[in-house]
């Protein structure tokens, strides 16, 4: 049924259009009808999507299916133009089968990962399976060689000096951050309790983070070097902080009780955030998208944006 | 089909009906660039003329709606302050959609005289492992691009007679929607000390924060945002500027309903005990 409705309403709205001129599209007042099949087949296959919204629909499997077979299918072109022809049938199979052509013999080397990539289909034959192991031992161990170093360089060594930097900070600084680690631990601590304690203790923390959070953004602040120098310090605490917590909450050797379970706690809070955050930004990713096919259908489609 | 009040279909047309009202009547919103933006924004700004500047478009379609504003807006700046572009990709969907981006920022009139060749050249698409690719454009990169997207020889190509290698590039920027930049900071920047900058889209930029943290990347723009930022800062508004009013606009309806949302679930939540206590 909503598919016929979408059908019928594609149909009536793309003949008024027509009607009115807006389509076909025009290029120096000659029509394009190229271009117009183009739209026009992005519009079907946008609202085709865009149904499912409502419940699932012929409409919308029969644009997925075609999604996935073109996906499937400009895949095939590009593994051959790309990789098998360059490769295999221009640099092997026409010099060998072509009168008055030889292969090079710096070609030549090309017949190993041929061989070994072959090896991997054997995976298929119950028998010889086994010969398939030897081509994955081999690019485990190409990655291994090649990626062990760059990855630790990179991913720990250097992450982990800006995290451990010294910050300079002066003693009231300190004696601030001590105080809040110390507010944080308590109510991590006495939230697991429960108790009137452990709401005043979540409020009153709840009100220094927000506090921090306007005073971090607030314009006046970010414009004293003074501040700017104590907020990329408390910043460096924040994250060592994080780290430490989130590590505590990933060590399962040790039971969550007491203070390992209060500063996990604190970690799980960290994690929440992180993910909230990663999740913002997820909704904002996608809301571009979307603003990105209703700038197709109100602009290329239907000519009402100016 | 009965729909209920809470049915979460009823926020498709909500959310429809705010976008396309932002996109019929915009509205332009004061933009306030985003310090990792400013740091890309200047580290161009003080490139030499005649510095080479790799961009790396490894995206697909699927990611074009974010990243083409970024990378039209990064182009026209190169452009403009007379660098030496190379573009290539990492992503085969993605190549066509490159050489579209770069071609027409390059027709503008305000670029007259830029020469395919000579002041930028997309590369396109190179197959293999990435890995194995950058380290052989460490080494030349005319032997890891025997040809650009057009199949015209780049050993006759002027921009390569001072880009020899990926060594004699002063800037590196990764346009991305997956792991790319990770791969790019660990063989490319780190490797060859070249400064690095990622544009991504708005879904793994928080990843990227911990790169930044980390002094791998000196800038970073992300999402639609960070392309709106870049804009404002080249002073020429785009698509990027033109779409942050109605994405403001769908943001204060989910904040409106996240609001919502949280209220019905306490008020549900307190009727539920009472009714709990009522029974007991």
């Amino acid at each position: 049924m909503i598919a016929l409705v979408c059908a019928g309403v594609l149909a009536v709205v793309n003949a008024v259009l027509f009607a009115l001129g807006v389509l076909p599209i025009r290029d120096a007042g000659i029509p394009n009808w190229t271009q117009t099949l183009v739209v026009l087949a992005g519009v079907v296959m946008t609202i085709a999507i865009f149904s499912f919204l409502y419940k699932d629909n012929p409409f919308f499997r029969a644009a997925e299916h075609l999604f996935v077979g073109l996906g499937l299918g400009i895949s095939l072109v590009v593994l051959w133009y790309e990789f098998y022809k360059p490769d295999i049938y221009d640099a092997l199979v026409v010099p060998a089968f072509t009168k008055g052509m030889t292969v090079g013999h710096d070609k030549l080397i090309l017949l190993i990962p041929i061989g070994l990539g072959l090896m991997v289909l054997l995976r298929m034959s119950r028998s010889y399976a086994w010969v398939s192991r030897y081509p994955l031992a081999f690019l485990v161990g190409y990655g291994m060689g090649f990626g062990i170093q760059p990855v630790i360089h990179s991913n720990i060594l250097k992450q982990m000096k800006p995290t451990l930097e010294a910050t300079p900070m002066p003693w009231f600084g300190w004696a601030i951050v001590g105080m809040v680690a110390m507010l944080l631990l308590l109510t991590a601590y006495f939230a697991s309790k429960g108790g009137r304690l452990a709401t005043y203790l979540k409020i009153a923390s709840g009100t220094v983070a927000v506090a921090y959070v306007i005073a971090r953004a607030t314009e006046r602040f970010g414009q004293s070097p003074e501040a700017v120098e104590a907020f990329a310090s408390m910043d460096k605490i924040i994250i060592i902080l994080g780290v430490f917590s989130v590590l505590c909450y990933f060590v399962f050797s040790l039971e969550h009780k007491g203070a390992v379970g209060a500063v996990s706690r604190v970690g799980i809070i960290f994690l929440m955030l992180a993910f909230g955050a990663s999740f913002g930004y997820a909704v904002m990713a996608r809301e571009s998208l979307l603003i990105g096919r209703f700038q197709f259908l109100l602009g290329d489609w239907l000519h009402l944006l100016r | 089909m009965h729909v209920r009040w809470s049915d979460p279909r009823l926020i498709f047309p909500l959310v429809a009906a705010a976008l396309a009202f932002g996109l019929l009547k915009p509205q332009t919103l004061p933009i306030k660039p985003q310090k990792p933006v400013e740091a890309v924004y200047r580290f161009i700004e003080l490139l030499p003329q005649g510095s080479g500047v790799l961009l790396a478009l490894d995206f697909d379609p699927q990611s074009v709606a974010e990243l083409r504003p970024i990378t039209d807006a990064l182009m026209r700046h190169c452009l403009r302050r007379e660098l030496h572009v190379v573009g290539m990709t990492f992503n085969p969907y993605g190549a066509p959609l490159g050489q579209d981006i770069i071609q027409r920022v390059a027709r503008d009139p305000e670029f007259r005289g830029k020469q395919d060749g000579v002041d930028y050249v997309y590369l396109g698409y190179k197959p293999g492992d990435m890995v194995q690719v950058i380290t052989n454009m460490g080494e030349n990169m005319q032997a890891a691009f025997p040809q650009d997207y057009g199949n015209r020889p780049t050993a006759t190509m002027p921009i390569f007679r001072q880009l020899k290698s990926l060594k004699d590039f002063n800037y590196i920027v990764d346009l991305s929607a997956s792991s790319t930049p990770e791969t790019w900071i660990q063989f490319g920047s780190d490797k060859y000390h070249i400064p690095m900058a990622i544009g991504c889209t708005a879904i793994i930029g928080p990843d990227m924060y911990v790169r930044l943290n980390a002094g791998q990347i000196n800038g970073l723009v992300a999402g639609l945002r960070g392309a709106a930022d870049y804009e404002t800062l080249l002073g020429k508004p785009g698509q990027a500027v033109k779409r942050m009013f109605p994405q403001s606009l769908i943001h204060l309806l989910i904040v409106a309903f996240v609001i919502a949302g949280n209220v019905v679930f306490l008020w549900m939540g307190r009727r539920g005990k009472e009714q709990k206590q009522s029974r007991g």
